[in-house]
């Protein structure tokens, strides 16, 4: 029965408390929409580990029905996927992501993935710091790419001209250098992780005691009086993706942060679960993580690492990030 | 009759000891490979990639190594006798320790000193059998 003089008090409240879905309902109907596959894209080197890890222990559960890890082998093939949009999250060489986003590309940087993971290796045991690598035969992969720009910024920084002050010799990839190393056919090589751990470990296996003779992320420390720190590459974000699921970005984000702790705390694991991604043999990622200086740090946070390897690296001109240090909006 | 049993029953013989050589020789490569694994701490365990890297090594040493390791092969070849083949195998390891403390700094190798006997027995005991082993199929083929 209804009484005549309306409802009373715990009507009312009944009600009200009945209501309070209706009123919390435009923040349910604005909530993400889930993401039906996520597929992630990254090299076949140390921070895609992480994100094979993750994959691997469905860390991306909260945000999407099923996510994926596929390793690409050429910056030319990462290219292509990202401009036919077949690649929306991949983990890039900073450097590129943020020439393709001064270009006019909608690409963001999410975050770091990795502190530098460079190094020269050598069985010398006369070199341990840049200018030691004097008249010496040195191989360098990837000309023209970062680590021998680094590695040319280093040597100018010590004095030493490349052309003249050593005798370099241009390897296609860091395998390639490595090989030279171990055939003795050089006496240092600039490497990137994996490769430097497969030629400590190959060399180990030959009574030959390759050794991380230059850390490059300290001499660029050293030299640049900052943190020994080279953010080569992070997870870059297209707009494609950021229009659709913009809001699953912090979950993302936190994702790769607890992956990439169970990574550094247990590298075996997280190698079982990415040789198979990346096409490499797990003992040897499992040994190269230690090395590979492995982070997920926010990009705004890294901003002014990142600026001082862009602006170290290319130049005055700047015309490898088309003329300028990337703005404000390239930072997520 | 008897002449057909005979070439019957040598070449019998043959075949033999080329099994037991092959069979040494998969032995020498298996034993190659746990060690490498095991020395290089090679884990999660990977039985390609502990191949790769067990061939990588022994590669470089036979590159740098080969006047060596041709030298086992030949002499091997011309002992008559098994045991006496079987017996030059540590006299081969020492000379190879002997020619790593003379040349192998020269080399790039690590010094003996640093590798230590354990270390450089680890290194040549295998590598050392190898063509020693080669040169005795050889022998065993040619009598």
């Amino acid at each position: 029965m209804t009484s005549p003089l309306g409802p009373d008090r715990r009507t009312v409240l009944f009600r009200a408390l009945a209501t309070l879905p209706m009123l919390a309902a435009p923040g349910l109907l604005r909530a993400q929409s889930r993401i039906e596959t996520l597929a992630l894209y990254g090299p076949p080197a140390g921070p895609s580990v992480t994100l094979a890890h993750a994959v691997a222990t469905n860390r991306f559960a909260d945000i999407a029905d099923t996510a994926s890890m596929t390793a690409w082998r050429t910056p030319d093939a990462l290219r292509a996927g990202l401009t036919s949009g077949s690649i929306l999250l991949s983990v890039v060489p900073v450097q590129a992501a943020a020439n393709l986003y001064n270009r006019g590309f909608p690409i963001r940087l999410a975050n770091v993935m990795t502190n530098g993971l460079l190094y020269v290796a050598t069985a010398n045991d006369g070199i341990t710091a840049m200018p030691d690598l004097k008249g010496l035969r040195v191989a360098v992969p990837f000309r023209g790419d970062t680590p021998e720009i680094l590695f040319g910024q280093l040597l100018a920084h010590h004095g030493l001209n490349p052309e003249t002050d050593l005798e370099i010799s241009y390897a296609g990839t860091p395998i390639e250098a490595m090989q030279l190393l171990l055939a003795g056919r050089v006496d240092a090589a600039l490497t990137a992780e994996p490769s430097t751990t497969a030629a400590v470990i190959a060399g180990q296996q030959a009574g030959k005691q390759v050794r991380r003779a230059i850390d490059l992320q300290a001499a660029w420390g050293e030299m640049t009086g900052a943190a020994a720190v080279l953010p080569q590459a992070g997870l870059a974000i297209t707009g494609a993706f950021l229009t659709e699921h913009n809001d699953a970005i912090p979950a993302l984000l936190a994702a790769l942060k607890a992956a990439n702790d169970e990574v550094l705390a247990d590298p075996a694991t997280a190698a079982g679960n990415a040789a198979k991604v990346l096409g490499m043999p797990a003992p040897l990622l499992a040994a190269s993580v230690p090395h590979s200086n492995l982070v997920a740090r926010a990009a705004g946070e890294a901003r002014a690492d990142i600026e001082r390897m862009l602006a170290a690296m290319t130049g005055t001109d700047m015309a490898a990030i088309n003329g300028k240090l990337p703005d404000d909006s390239f930072y997520l | 009759m008897e002449r057909t049993t005979t070439t019957n029953s040598k070449q019998t013989a043959k075949a033999l000891r080329f099994g037991l050589h092959l069979l040494a020789l998969i032995c020498l490569l298996v034993a190659a490979i746990a060690l490498a694994t095991v020395s290089g701490g090679l884990w999660p365990f990977d039985p390609r990639f502990s191949a790769l890297i067990t061939g990588a090594g022994l590669a470089m040493l036979a590159i740098a190594w080969w006047p060596a390791a041709l030298a086992f092969a030949v002499i091997s070849a011309l002992l008559p006798r098994a045991l006496w083949r079987l017996a030059f195998w540590p006299l081969a390891v020492s000379v190879m320790m002997a020619i790593h403390w003379g040349f192998g700094t020269a080399l790039g190798f690590m010094p003996l000193g640093a590798l230590g006997l354990a270390g450089a027995l680890k290194l040549y005991t295998i590598p050392t059998a190898v063509p020693i082993l080669f040169g005795s199929a050889l022998r065993e083929g040619l009598a």
